[in-house]
């Protein structure tokens, strides 16, 4: 398998605002991170340990201020437009908050087409009919590419990111804390989707969270971030094995399933 | 003698929509009753649009904007009253989104003495009384804490602190709508852990809103079922767990046991 | 699902809206519906009083003030068009671009509005008109000098705000250009708020018209203008009050109607409200 996504001793920090202006802070530090075609990948963390950045990184929507995000093997810095276009159409991203992430006065045909617009050279004549593929895909119905993301469900919302990351056909999709905020039916719709996918088409995932369920329901491998570094990582089969404070503090914080288990 | 249980009979929450016709009503809750025992959490679950916020807001006479209570009572000890009045008296709020609920431009302390207004103590011993409920919430250790801004504070940290004001309202009964799902899971379980000792050590009558069955089984006594407006199942949380009646309860459940599930 | 609440539309605002919509058709159709040639001279009928010929009575030239007032409103609408339609293409431009871009273009652009924001209107115009002569090309190159720079300050906040949401975000990830990124996700939440504000901006901007104009500074007489007929007046004030309170109460109403349907408009449009209802 060859690396499709790589983080080479990243680090990144934000300048201090206010008063406090000369501190800076130190969000990421030597993060070294290696996806290959077809992998499924689980970051974990609390809030605040910097996975949210790490995955802007990845994206290429921020400059690392040390190290490289290389794309198959050629760095995401030295890309020229047509490198960057094909970037964009091999990794993918679904945001946190599905409603957010949708523009309110488009309708769902037009959110779809927007990577296709971009990013592939489909022709006009054929977006309508991919568009109807992808609301499949994710479990719509056709008609809904009429609607406005404001007369649709959250779920459905949710689906709708969904379908606008899949529509260029991506290698990888990075999901950002994009199923951790859902109820748990929707949390398994989404991962069983998801699953197929993987065995379908071979996509690969990096599914950024803070739940140790949905990592150990979905990846192969889990990697821990703990203030900026990442200190644990572990294959998810046959168990997990992670040693570290920070792992084992979320580990922990998994809810009992029944009243009087021990969580 | 402080309050035992408040109960809120057969409330219905209506909004409305314009057709050509005129006006025509939604009900979005109807003919719920929830009773709240002091020492006791009643867990009130169903997925998002199910009408569990607005059931509660309902029950605290806080209805947005838009909608407004159709029919119901609520009894205090068996004693019919308005909600309006119990509010901040008898009954705390805890709300799902902390950095909302406070004014950005005031401190904690301010925010606290707001509060000890309404319930009336002011000066030296108002200040201890923010003191001790700091500490109660776990936020006792920074002599910092008083002075902060809600910005300096971590999401965690501002729901402990919406936690302490509840508390320093000394209301018997706390309403916590989905307090902890904008937190990451460590601070979730903390913040479940403040809940359930203070249920445990002060008696406090805690009803809980939330979509996470996880929620339920770390903390409830008692759960409502809500689908579509309606309780459609209740009764004891270990029952419940072990057998579920409704679909829409076997579908939750479900849901919420796969997720622990590792596919092999 | 629940129905965000309205802000009561009163019926002051309907009539705002019918009275500035009768302006603006008086400015569209007035040649054609005057009922005498605003600029034909009578001295035999001078300074007559309101009558079934003359509705409004005639001038110290025996011109019919009606038609003056409506032909006026062409010239003193038109121009506060064109002011209007320059400020708007010239604030989203430089706001657009400052917001868009960001850094140092931003810095250099904004200190370039706060030069501009310095100047007042109408010592702007004095010197224009002092550099240039007097005449109404000058009077609006003045105005829009002196204004755009508060659009391109508003139109870069909101820009600025707008960059900031998941959906442009989402716009970048789908490999949407910075262009296409202003015009499909940004522009449009721009606009609504900045047509409130234009709307709003109408009856201003009339006064400087028309103001200027009494100073002698933009329309030059026999010009109908609402400003040149209160200055023409002005000589028989004491004893022909009506010459003056005729073209000041078009003013004061074009003022009324355009602010009060800006205001309504500026309530209906809030970038929050839009928000919250999706649209």
């Amino acid at each position: 398998m060859t690396a499709l996504l790589a983080a080479r001793g990243l680090g990144k920090a934000y300048p201090g605002a206010g008063w406090r202006r000369g501190a800076s802070r130190t969000v990421l530090t030597g993060i070294d991170l290696t996806i290959s075609d077809g992998e499924c990948v689980a970051l974990i963390g609390r809030s605040g340990s910097g996975k949210s950045t790490l995955a802007r990184l990845l994206m290429g929507l921020e400059a690392a201020d040390v190290g490289a995000v290389l794309f198959r093997d050629r760095p995401l810095a030295g890309l020229d437009r047509g490198g960057l276009r094909a970037f964009r159409a091999a990794v993918q991203m679904v945001l946190q908050d599905p409603l957010s992430a949708v523009n309110p006065r488009h309708a769902v045909g037009r959110i779809l087409a927007e990577p296709l617009r971009h990013l592939t050279d489909l022709p006009v004549t054929a977006r309508t009919g991919r568009v109807g593929e992808l609301l499949e895909l994710v479990g719509l119905d056709p008609e809904a590419a009429g609607r406005l993301p404001g007369q649709l469900s959250g779920g459905q919302v949710q689906r709708i990111g969904l379908a606008r990351a899949l529509a260029t056909r991506p290698a990888l999709v990075v999901l950002d804390e994009a199923v951790s905020n859902l109820d748990a039916p929707r949390q398994v719709d989404i991962l069983d989707r998801l699953a197929t996918l993987r065995r379908e088409r071979g996509t690969a995932f990096l599914l950024i969270t803070h739940d140790v369920r949905l990592a150990r329901r979905f990846a192969d491998r889990v990697v821990v971030l703990s203030e900026g570094r990442i200190v644990d990582t572990s294959p998810c089969r046959p168990s997990l094995a992670l040693s570290h404070p920070a792992a084992r503090e979320l580990i922990d914080a998994v809810l009992p399933v029944s009243p009087g288990d021990a969580s | 003698m402080s309050a035992r249980v408040l109960r809120a009979e057969g409330l219905s929450v209506e909004s409305w929509r314009d057709t050509r016709a005129g006006r025509e009503a939604v009900l979005l809750v109807r003919d719920v009753s929830l009773e709240m025992r002091v020492g006791e959490v009643l867990a009130l679950v169903g997925a998002s649009g199910s009408g569990k916020s607005l059931a509660c807001a309902a029950l605290l006479d806080v209805l947005p904007p838009g909608t407004r209570r159709r029919g119901g009572r609520v009894l205090l000890d068996g004693a019919e009253t308005e909600p309006a009045p119990l509010r901040g008296r008898v009954v705390a709020s805890v709300l799902q989104a902390p950095r909302t609920a406070f004014n950005p431009l005031r401190t904690i302390a301010d925010h606290a003495g707001e509060t000890l207004a309404v319930a009336g103590s002011r000066g030296r011993v108002g200040r201890a009384a923010i003191g001790r409920a700091l500490a109660d919430v776990g936020l006792g250790d920074d002599p910092r804490v008083p002075g902060l801004y809600p910005f300096q504070m971590s999401g965690g940290m501002l729901q402990r602190a919406m936690i302490a004001l509840a508390l320093l309202s000394g209301a018997p009964f706390l309403v916590a709508d989905e307090p902890t799902t904008d937190l990451d899971l460590v601070a979730q379980g903390r913040i479940l852990d403040l809940l359930a000792s203070l249920v445990r050590e002060r008696g406090l009558g805690l009803l809980i809103v939330t979509h996470d069955l996880g929620v339920v089984a770390r903390l409830a006594d008692r759960v409502a079922v809500m689908e579509a407006g309606r309780i459609v199942e209740a009764g004891p949380a270990a029952a419940l767990f072990a057998d579920p009646r409704e679909p829409t309860t076997r579908a939750l459940l479900a849901a919420h046991r796969a997720l622990h599930e590792v596919p092999a | 699902m629940i129905p965000t609440a309205r802000p009561v539309r009163s019926g002051s605002v309907a009539a705002a809206g019918i009275l500035a919509a009768g302006f603006v058709l008086l400015a569209l159709v007035g040649p054609l519906v005057v009922p005498h040639d605003p600029l034909a001279v009578d001295l035999a009928h001078r300074f007559e009083a309101p009558n079934l010929v003359h509705l409004l009575g005639t001038d110290h030239l025996g011109r019919d003030i009606l038609s003056r007032l409506i032909a006026g409103a062409r010239t003193t609408l038109g121009s506060v068009l064109v002011v209007l339609a320059l400020v708007l293409v010239l604030g989203l431009s430089v706001g657009g671009l400052a917001g868009m871009v960001g850094g140092r273009l931003d810095a250099v652009l904004m200190r370039l509005c706060d030069v501009f924001l310095t100047i007042p209107t109408f010592v702007l115009a004095l010197f224009m008109i002092g550099a240039l002569g007097t005449g109404l090309v000058n009077v609006v190159v003045a105005i829009v000098l002196s204004h755009w720079a508060w659009y391109a300050r508003i139109v870069r906040g909101l820009v600025l705000e707008l960059k900031t949401r998941d959906y442009v975000l989402a716009a970048r990830i789908a490999g949407a250009p910075p262009l296409a990124i202003f015009a499909e996700h940004v522009l449009p939440g721009v606009v609504p708020p900045l047509a409130a504000l234009a709307t709003l901006d109408i009856g201003h901007m009339a006064l400087h018209v028309a103001g200027l104009s009494f100073l002698g500074l933009g329309v030059q007489p026999p010009t109908p203008e609402w400003g040149v007929m209160i200055n023409d007046a002005r000589a028989f004030f004491w004893t022909r009050p009506l010459l003056v309170v005729w073209p000041g109460l078009a003013i004061a109403l074009a003022v009324l109607g355009f602010n009060r349907l800006g205001d309504a408009l500026r309530d209906r449009l809030d970038p929050a409200l839009v928000a919250g209802r999706g649209l």
